[in-house]
């Protein structure tokens, strides 16, 4: 997909330069670059930000940002502005997130692309507004009532938070689907470098266009191709359970299976090509001992692990960079050798929970609420108990 | 001798009419009046977007009329309209939604985009009742009612939307009941060939799951109630609150203009993308 | 088979309703009988009593009104308009003044 020119010539004047950025700044930038055309969003503190530069530098870039009167709102914006073609986005955290729950069903259902950021606080309910957490891990997965699958991407920098939204509007476009970039308050608030790529190295995943007259909602592909609004072709979009054409059929049972079945398997049959983790094995090979981090603990996590191997331990680290859908591959296969997995993660054992799933060993969840970030300290210790 | 076939079919998708609507209902002349007033203004469905919630009013649009259509969660078309107008102004963007959708669960959107005047045109179909569901009490059902939600007597007073959204600062507001079809017609016309939030309440029968709890027993004595409760708006302006009680107060609210959303929103990304330019190619 | 009685209450007199005698005659006004519902709208509002009620049954059992008096019909229109069926079609006779 083509970069359009107001885009590239506000690109021109980063490209290539280095920033000291929060890591909400770094998604928002990240967004511009990734080629969003489109941000309504709702002030909501650790994502606030996010908005706020939006706000700012999106319009220069030629593209259009609105606050919406609430989460809902927001969410509802951006999947009719998706469906004029439009790269969109918005940007949350807990509370909003559990808000925009419905129209990120609406969106699933739709087949809509768009992306969401769910900068993650200290919850449930108002809980600690100002604190970093990852509690909202299965909120990502299961938040919208129904069966359904979703991607879920988490940087552990600014810099990531910068990357990953490339990632997020790929997989959104390529997959007709809301993707979610579970950030953490901690990384959403951090200040760190961020380079500028240059533009010029820039490569965008495109829709796949729909031929006139082909269906929009279901066919011989997993993915259909899409259609647009002005092009004439009267597509019709509906939450409701509906034929490949679009049109509604809640009555007859094989439409709902067939459509539910295809939409889930559009992405569970193709995490080979989604799913991507951060391996750091051992040098010796022989560790009995693996941490499995994500996000902002993923850095005191993989601390920890230099610090126990500088004192003679053997321990396995492995980062998931993807959260949905599940690297369950990846897991099974670092977990072949090992007697316990340590999980340290920011509330009450999400991930861990989801690893016991995949592997024989024991899991043992280092889980910290309150929020504070786990130091190496605390990590380092735990390791040192079970080596 | 077959029977000719209307004009106005080309408008809606006819391989599913006769639509679903039960016998008599409002939601039926709303999409007969809609396709003549896009006629009668030789607008292009291709160049519109019809966007509904969920009710038996959001059905107009729906799967019934023939242009590109966004089916959306309950409550929420204003703001998914909002969305697709931003990123389209060339596009002409039709709301058509019930009361319990647009200003029940919605009535968030519908006051923002109203104080916003965003280019939409809003046809909010008054039933005064919660339709589909089976007949719950609305926030437009008339105080005192029996509805399924209220089996002793409704204790809430009602909105009177039109005056709502007016108040919010919309651009135009009319009120028309669907026995009025020419003034709302007329209405309809007005509203889609202007720039601006331009909402109209259309006052509508629910024969099956208002009507019958009423003891209204037909569409054709509920549109005869219609026309002797509705009274003209310059001769509300002299009667009383009391006068009022019951009543249908009809015609035009307001048609002011004032700055509109989109073309606000497009001038400043324009201001920030020449300031831009002129960085670049200075 | 006996006629059902028709309501004869409807006030005359709305926006369109051409009251000369003159307009009388020069349209033509078909149900289209698949589309009707019975709701009976037609009969009750059309100012000059073009429609009475039948016992002609469509193929949803549904009682579509007769066109009794096509030659009363002003052109006016509200019966086009108020049908929630868009069962109901008004058209100018060829020859007369309304025809393009």
């Amino acid at each position: 997909m083509a970069i359009n020119q107001n885009k590239q010539r506000y690109l021109s004047r980063l490209e290539g330069k280095t920033y000291f950025l929060l890591g909400d700044e770094a998604c928002a930038y990240g967004s511009i670059y990734a080629g969003c055309d489109f941000f309504a969003g709702y002030p909501i503190t650790p994502a606030s930000e996010v908005a706020e530069l939006m706000a700012e530098e999106l319009p220069k870039a030629g593209g259009i940002c609105i606050q919406m009167e609430d989460e809902l709102a927001s969410m509802a914006a951006i999947i009719g502005a998706s469906w004029t073609g439009a790269r969109t986005m918005t940007a949350t955290s807990g509370p909003g997130f559990s808000l925009m729950q419905e129209n990120i069903g609406y969106a699933v259902m739709t087949e809509t692309p768009c992306v969401i950021v769910d900068v993650q606080r200290s919850g449930p309910s108002t809980g600690q507004a100002t604190k970093p957490a990852q509690g909202d891990v299965m909120q990502a997965r299961w938040g919208t009532h129904g069966d359904h699958n979703i991607i879920a991407l988490s940087p552990n920098s600014a810099q990531e938070c910068f990357d990953l939204m490339a990632e997020c509007f790929d997989l959104a476009d390529i997959y007709r689907t809301p993707v979610i970039l579970l950030m953490d308050g901690e990384v959403g608030h951090i200040r760190e470098s961020v380079a500028m790529p240059a533009v010029s190295s820039l490569k965008h995943a495109a829709r796949k266009p729909a031929q006139p007259g082909e269906d929009v909602f279901g066919g011989s592909e997993l993915v259909p191709g899409i259609t647009h609004y002005g092009a004439g072709q009267n597509v019709h979009v509906t939450g409701s359970t509906h034929k490949a054409n679009g049109m509604r059929d809640v009555t007859t049972p094989e439409v709902h299976d067939r459509l539910i079945r295809r939409i889930y398997r559009k992405i569970d049959e193709n995490r080979e090509k989604i799913v991507r983790v951060e391996p750091n094995r051992d040098p010796s090979g022989g560790a009995r001992v693996g941490v499995i981090s994500f996000g902002a603990t993923s850095r005191p996590a993989l601390g920890a692990v230099k610090q126990a191997r500088a004192d003679g331990k053997q321990v396995d680290f492995m980062r998931l960079i993807t959260i949905w859908p599940f690297a369950r591959k990846q897991v099974t296969e670092f977990a072949e050798n090992l007697d316990i997995i340590l999980v340290p993660e920011m509330n009450l054992g999400q991930i861990a929970r989801e690893i016991e799933r995949f592997v024989r060993c024991e899991v043992k969840s280092l889980s910290k609420i309150g929020g504070v970030p786990h130091t190496v300290f605390e990590i380092t210790h735990a390791i040192m108990e079970v080596c | 001798m077959a029977t000719p076939r209307h004009r106005l079919m080309d408008y809606v998708r006819e391989e599913i009419m006769p639509h679903r609507f039960c016998v008599g209902c409002g939601c039926g002349t709303v999409l007969n009046v809609f396709v003549n007033a896009v006629d009668e203004l030789k607008l292009k469905p291709t160049n519109m977007v019809c966007v509904s919630g969920i009710g038996c009013s959001a059905w107009i649009p729906s799967p019934y009329f023939k242009a590109d259509t966004l089916h959306t969660t309950h409550g929420r078309p204003i703001a998914f309209a909002t969305g697709v107008k931003v990123m389209r102004p060339d596009l002409k963007v039709v709301v058509i939604a019930g009361d319990g959708d647009i200003a029940g669960i919605g009535g968030n959107h519908l006051i923002h985009a109203a104080r916003r005047n965003i280019d939409l045109t809003v046809f909010l179909v008054n039933n005064m009742i919660y339709g589909m569901t089976g007949g719950q009490a609305a926030p437009t059902t008339p105080t005192g009612v029996r509805t399924t939600t209220t089996p002793h007597r409704n204790i809430e007073p009602p909105f009177h939307i039109a005056d709502l959204v007016k108040a919010a600062g919309a651009g135009f507001v009319a009120r028309w009941t669907t026995f009025h079809v020419f003034q709302l017609m007329r209405a309809m016309q007005q509203a889609m060939d202007r720039k601006g939030f331009s909402f109209i309440e259309i006052v509508s029968q629910c024969p099956d799951n208002y009507g019958r709890r009423i003891g209204v027993k037909s569409a054709v004595d509920m549109l005869k109630q219609f026309k002797a409760n509705s009274v003209r708006i310059s001769k509300a302006a002299d009667m009383s609150e009391e006068e009022l009680e019951g009543k249908f107060v009809v015609g035009t609210l307001c048609d002011r203009d004032r700055p509109e959303y989109t073309d606000e929103l497009h001038k400043l990304t324009a201001e920030q993308v020449a300031l831009i330019k002129k960085e670049t190619t200075a | 088979m006996s006629k059902l009685k028709n309501h004869k209450d409807t006030e005359r007199g709305h926006p369109g309703a051409a009251k000369k005698s003159g307009a009388r005659g020069q349209w033509r006004v078909i149900i289209n009988p698949e589309m009707c519902k019975g709701c009976n709208i037609c009969i009750e509002f059309c100012p000059t009593d073009v429609f009475e009620r039948s016992e002609t049954l469509n193929r949803k059992g549904y009682y579509v009104p007769l066109v009794a008096k096509e030659g009363e019909c002003t052109g006016c229109r509200i019966c086009d308009l108020l049908c929630p069926e868009l069962a109901i079609i008004i058209e100018p006779k060829s020859g007369s003044e309304h025809a393009k």
